[in-house]
């Protein structure tokens, strides 16, 4: 039921609950995908290969 | 809670046969014997190229084979499954093969500026570079005892110098063209940093308890969109001269074989990262130099007319790297260095909400009959696709007129085949390739 009616953008139901619910629903993963984006850009083994490809980057485009 | 589950042995190290440190070994060594050997069907193709051409065509080669080998082992089901239960490390695949590419790349221009006797010994300090990585980031020979430390860091040190030794030993005369000195040598540096930093992702993976199948599947999409990506911005775009190549039929099967070969090499050695760690696995698999060499000298005779400093080289090189690859293979880790291993699996499962006891199994190569590994119409539609590419361009390929021993090819295939059934049966009965 809440599927059907709020599937999608929250502007196609009309049932200020169901709303609600998917409302929170869709903010918990998007909460979810900015914790799991904060844990790995936090990560030291992400920012060591990370920064280094960088570098490498910056270096051919210097020698290029 | 912490005490219990770091002290705790792991499964599937009881169990019987071959140890997991045996394994990583034997996955090295064999790593070594196909990626040397993956130089031999490249110096089939002399003909005036761009480096940027055969890089390109010999990624494409690599993207054929390293889809074809995890669905042929395992199942697509089996390697996505894998892939989305540790979404996270997507992210450190991809990461993995941009740094491979740019590395890669980097070493075009090191050689263009400085030449291959400047910049080989260089770009070959990237196993220093991993051990170094290894100890800091992943705990990797901590609470080892001395002696251990010796081998490992001793034996690290004679293969880089031996590899020197050996890819002097094919030098003949200036190679250098160049005209920027300081460029070319920061462009090998650079490699070398690189391939040594790439090892990080692969390690984080395998902590994490992922099959190195599933990695590469994701590894090598990161690779080639590198790659195409500094084709077309470096190399002149679309209208880049290195499309051509793919016109060249009778060249291109060549380039596409040592893409086979060397992910064959790349596939033991992310299986030795994940059983004895990059600061073990990586020199061992760089033993590939002593291969790659004796492709060259026995098969296309390379060394016919070196003198006899050349050939001293050779036998000094062979001789330290070798006893450089036996003390790394003798040193096992200890129970308070494996004790260091747990608590960095436990920092990533701690991180990244994973199991830690199942985490500890799959890094231990136990996971039997835990994930569907049951083949799709579409898994044998893959496969049947990469061997008809094979066999297309194979039946087209060129042989060039290029003297080689024949004998010595088939002794040294025999070797390849050889080591091929000892590392897959090793893997098989250890681990049914987890």
């Amino acid at each position: 039921m809440v599927d059907r009616l709020c599937s999608g953008m929250y502007g196609c139901c009309n049932v200020t609950a169901y709303c609600d619910e998917a409302e929170a629903a869709s903010s918990e993963v998007e909460m979810d995908f900015l914790r799991g984006v904060k844990t790995i850009v936090t990560d030291s083994h992400f920012l060591v290969p990370f920064f280094v490809l960088i570098a490498g980057i910056a270096l051919l485009v210097a020698l290029h | 809670m912490w005490e219990r589950c770091v002290g705790s042995t792991v499964t599937g190290q009881q169990k019987e046969g071959i140890s997991l440190h045996g394994l990583g070994v034997i996955c090295g060594l064999t790593a070594g014997v196909w990626l040397g050997a993956a130089e031999a069907p490249t110096k089939l193709v002399n003909a005036g190229f761009s480096p940027f051409a055969i890089s390109l065509c010999m990624v494409a080669g690599v993207f054929t084979a390293r889809w074809t080998f995890p669905t042929l082992l395992k199942g697509t089901s089996y390697v996505f499954a894998d892939l989305f239960e540790k979404k996270h490390l997507i992210v450190w695949a991809l990461l993995a093969g941009a740094l491979w590419a740019v590395a890669n790349t980097l070493t075009v221009f090191a050689i263009r500026d400085v030449g291959l006797a400047v910049a080989f010994p260089l770009w070959n300090t990237n196993s220093l570079i991993g051990l170094l990585w290894g100890r800091l980031l992943f705990r990797e020979l901590e609470g080892a005892s001395g002696k251990n430390i010796g081998k490992v860091v001793l034996g690290t040190v004679a293969i880089v110098a031996a590899a020197v030794m050996l890819g002097f030993s094919t030098l003949h005369g200036g190679t250098a063209t160049g005209h920027n000195a300081v460029g070319g040598i920061l462009a090998a540096a650079g490699a070398s940093l690189m391939w040594g930093t790439m090892y990080v992702p692969y390690r984080k993976a395998y902590l994490s308890g992922m099959n190195p199948l599933s990695f590469v599947t994701a590894f090598t999409v990161g690779e080639l969109s590198t790659v195409f990506a500094l084709t077309l911005a470096l190399d002149g775009g679309l209208h880049s001269p290195s499309f051509q190549l793919f016109h060249q039929r009778g060249m291109v099967f060549w380039l596409f074989l040592g893409g086979f070969m060397w992910v064959i090499g790349d596939l033991f050695q992310q299986f030795a990262t994940k059983y004895v760690g990059i600061g073990r696995g990586i020199p061992l698999s760089n033993t590939n130099q002593l291969w790659g060499l004796a492709w060259g000298a026995l098969v296309f005779g390379e060394l016919a007319a070196a003198d006899h400093r050349h050939k001293l080289l050779v036998v000094t090189g062979s001789v330290v790297m070798i006893l450089g690859a036996l003390a790394i293979s003798t040193a096992v880790a200890s129970s308070k260095e494996q004790t260091s291993t747990n608590e960095a699996v436990l920092r990533e499962c701690e991180r990244y909400g994973l199991d830690y006891n199942r985490t500890m199994m799959a890094m231990a190569g136990d996971e039997f009959n835990t994930r569907n590994e049951k083949r799709r119409w579409w898994d044998y539609a893959i496969i049947a696709l990469a061997t008809g590419v094979f066999l297309w361009l194979g039946l087209r390929a060129v042989v060039p007129p290029l003297a080689m021993d024949v004998r010595w090819i088939a002794a040294l295939g025999a070797i390849l085949l050889l080591s091929l059934v000892a590392g897959t049966w090793s893997l098989w009965r250890r681990t049914r390739f987890s």
